[in-house]
């Protein structure tokens, strides 16, 4: 091999490296098309550091949702019932906690609150792990028949909005800035686990093959375990963050939740077959999403009704995107330059 | 005589003439019925040729807050006090689950059906069934598309939108008597939901009468607190100030509060820069807001009376053999003095003491009678009273 074909080799080489860091982090340019469309627009939806707040307070329990679903989906598996343990655990605590007539009302100290809240999150993640992981139910039927179970149970114990809690309890959520420090904390946090430790590669492996990651060593069923006991803490989070922001446990919280939940993993870039995707690229999609509804409910051009239309094409371009990404992605891979 | 003890002598009385007519015995007559036909009756007083009101089923959402627990739980209070047995069964927010409870019940041993529609059009077949077997089958809190129901109880709410409105002009008029124009925010309700649509359309149109009062925009909060909290925060944030401010339903209304209030702009009415909020429905959260003046008025449904007043008109329809004349002709208006809903002592007070669904008004919808209730509106003179749900069902 010449010189020159060696240096064009490299470059070739460097080039689709260069596509493929894109292609990772499309989002960010996407975001930020979406953004500037927005800023030309609807400039009001940015009118102020408050109106950014606003959007990003909002995005909390969602975007802690996205971040349980993200995790199970880099795992190669999913879980439906993050809505429902997020309504669960709140619901649960906020019995507890709560004066209102119809509550329990067993203690209104904010830290029992706070630790059983978890305790209930991660428990029912706990044995949503194992059942998937040792028992070796389908993920899909197992968290579906627990997304039954605790929406259920929520309506067993109360119907009605639980009030009088304790407003350390609820001021998590309620105060904007510490809302999204936690968000912005958590989004940072698991994917500083998910690039830099083992227990991350391992996800990533289990996602790209379970075969291969057990080959390797990787105790598969204890991962799955953590990985759902994970997912089940942040929904726990999310409950929390919900109640707080809305000052109260409303009989429906959490519901509806797990498919926004996916379509923000998606438009960040998480692969719905596992192994694949960015929690930085959650993130984004979170934004996009949270951008995108601020913006249509700020335009006068787009009337109530078309919200969820508009919502909905969106989805679908950021998945036909992630189709066209997934083709490039692969013919550069085949080229063998990289 | 008690009114359960009563109760009970009309149902066996009802019980023997019907057992006779099944004999051969009866002259077919109407048995001599103390209710007469229609309008201006009183309604309550029967030994009719027909069966008696044992079994009652009833297929209505169970879920999403205090006010379906009043609506459900009058239900069974009612059913109680005169001698019913009430089966209450979840629709599960299923159309298909609602229909196969309508079909279970016909084919059981129930003498009449509520229901309480999930979806408008999905139970049609199943209710005409169950009537064409001979179950009864009446419609409260939202109505079916099937024009053979004896009847349909509840509040219209084009006029509970239409009532939010007037309230609105008026209490901005009261607010700001130095402006000449006035703008406001529509929270509306899911797009497709029959009920959002109505709710929306009557404040629209009123609103849009109105010279002085412009919607600004109208926002969809999705009957849902947060949604409704965040939009309404965001958009407020984004654009102005608005001068009023409507909710379509009362978790919208909560949202709504929630979000002045983040935005460090709730403050009572009277007092400057008050941001006008009027909004269907109380609720035990509603009403204090109200008392505070930081709601200005809530249109709020009589839904404790709804499945009683059902329920009246279904034992008086079954004890008269399925007799259509007993329902009030569309067009009818009728008061206490002719439909009593005896007063009962539940949850610590005296239940249905106080009639605040008169007048109601028989309207034809979907081809049959729709018994339109009254509403009642929430201010600071009332907001405390026991015949609101909201202070009942806390």
């Amino acid at each position: 091999m010449s010189t020159t074909e060696s240096l064009l080799g490299i470059a070739s080489a460097d080039r689709d490296d260069i596509i493929l860091t894109v292609l990772d982090n499309m989002i960010w340019p996407i975001l930020a098309v979406v953004i500037l469309g927005i800023f030309l627009t609807v400039p009001q939806t940015f009118r102020n550091a408050q109106a950014i707040r606003l959007i990003l307070w909002g995005a909390v329990p969602i975007g802690l949702l996205v971040l349980a679903e993200s995790l199970c989906l880099l795992s190669g598996h999913f879980d439906l019932s993050i809505g429902s343990i997020a309504g669960f655990s709140a619901m649960f605590t906020g019995m507890v906690l709560g004066t209102c007539p119809s509550c329990w009302g067993l203690t209104t100290n904010p830290w029992i609150g706070f630790g059983l809240i978890f305790l209930i999150g991660g428990s029912v993640g706990f044995i949503n792990g194992v059942m998937i992981g040792k028992v070796g139910l389908n993920p899909f039927l197992q968290t579906l028949a627990f997304l039954i179970i605790f929406q259920g149970a929520k309506t067993a114990m109360q119907t009605q909005p639980v009030t009088g809690l304790p407003s350390t309890y609820t001021q998590v959520g309620a105060s904007p800035v510490f809302a999204i420090a936690v968000f912005l904390s958590m989004f940072l946090l698991l994917g500083f686990i998910l690039k830099y430790t083992t227990f991350g590669q391992a996800v990533y492996a289990l996602g790209s093959s379970k075969k291969s990651a057990r080959e390797v060593g990787i105790d598969t069923e204890r991962l799955i375990i953590a990985v759902y006991t994970m997912s089940g803490l942040l929904s726990a989070l999310a409950g929390l963050m919900l109640t707080g922001f809305v000052g109260v446990v409303p009989p429906l919280i959490g519901e509806g939740l797990v498919f926004q939940a996916f379509a923000g993993a998606v438009i960040g870039g998480i692969s719905l077959f596992g192994g694949r995707g960015m929690i930085t690229g959650a993130l984004g999609g979170v934004i996009l999403i949270q951008v995108v509804q601020s913006a249509l409910n700020n335009s006068p051009a787009v009337g109530a009704t078309q919200i969820q239309m508009v919502n909905g094409i969106v989805l679908l371009v950021a998945i036909l995107l992630y189709s066209t990404q997934e083709k490039i992605r692969a013919r550069i891979l085949a080229s063998g330059s990289v | 005589m008690s009114q359960n003890s009563r109760r009970s002598f009309l149902k066996t009385t009802g019980a023997v003439v019907g057992g006779i007519a099944l004999a051969g015995c009866s002259g077919g007559g109407s048995g001599g019925s103390e209710t007469e036909s229609a309008a201006g009756t009183t309604v309550g007083e029967s030994s009719g040729s027909g069966g008696s009101l044992d079994r009652v089923g009833m297929s209505a959402y169970v879920r999403g807050g205090s006010w379906i627990t009043a609506y459900i739980e009058a239900a069974k209070f009612y059913a109680e006090d005169i001698g019913i047995e009430l089966d209450v069964r979840p629709n599960q927010q299923s159309a298909q689950k609602q229909v196969q409870d309508i079909r279970e019940f016909a084919n059981g041993d129930y003498d009449g059906i509520l229901v309480g529609i999930w979806s408008t059009g999905a139970a049609e077949g199943a209710i005409n069934q169950a009537i064409e077997g001979g179950t009864p089958v009446f419609a409260t809190n939202a109505d079916t598309s099937s024009s053979e129901i004896p009847m349909y109880v509840g509040f219209s709410n084009y006029d509970g939108g239409a009532s939010s409105g007037e309230e609105m002009i008026t209490a901005l008029e009261e607010q700001y008597p130095e402006k000449s124009t006035y703008e406001v925010l529509n929270i509306r309700g899911p797009q497709g939901n029959q009920s959002a649509n109505q709710r929306s359309q009557g404040f629209v149109d009123v609103i849009q009468e109105s010279d002085s009062v412009e919607i600004l925009e109208t926002l969809n909060g999705e009957f849902a607190r947060d949604n409704a909290q965040s939009t309404v925060q965001e958009w407020i944030n984004a654009n102005q100030r608005p001068d009023g401010i409507y909710s379509a339903n009362l978790s919208m209304g909560l949202g709504v509060v929630q979000a002045l209030r983040n935005l460090d702009i709730l403050v009572p009415r009277g007092e400057e820069n008050h941001i006008v909020l009027t909004q269907m429905d109380g609720s035990p959260e509603v009403n204090p807001l109200v008392g505070d003046g930081m709601i200005d008025a809530a249109v709020d449904q009589p839904n404790y009376f709804y499945n009683p007043i059902a329920l009246e008109y279904m034992r008086q329809y079954v004890e008269n053999g399925k007799d259509p004349n007993v329902i009030p002709e569309v067009g009818t208006e009728i008061t206490s003095g002719q439909l009593d809903i005896p007063a009962g002592q539940h949850k610590g007070v005296e239940m249905w003491s106080k009639a605040i669904w008169e007048p109601g008004v028989v309207r034809e919808q979907n081809g049959h009678p729709w018994f339109r209730t009254n509403s009642i509106v929430i201010t600071q003179e009332n907001f405390d009273q026991p015949f609101l749900w909201g202070n009942v069902w806390g």
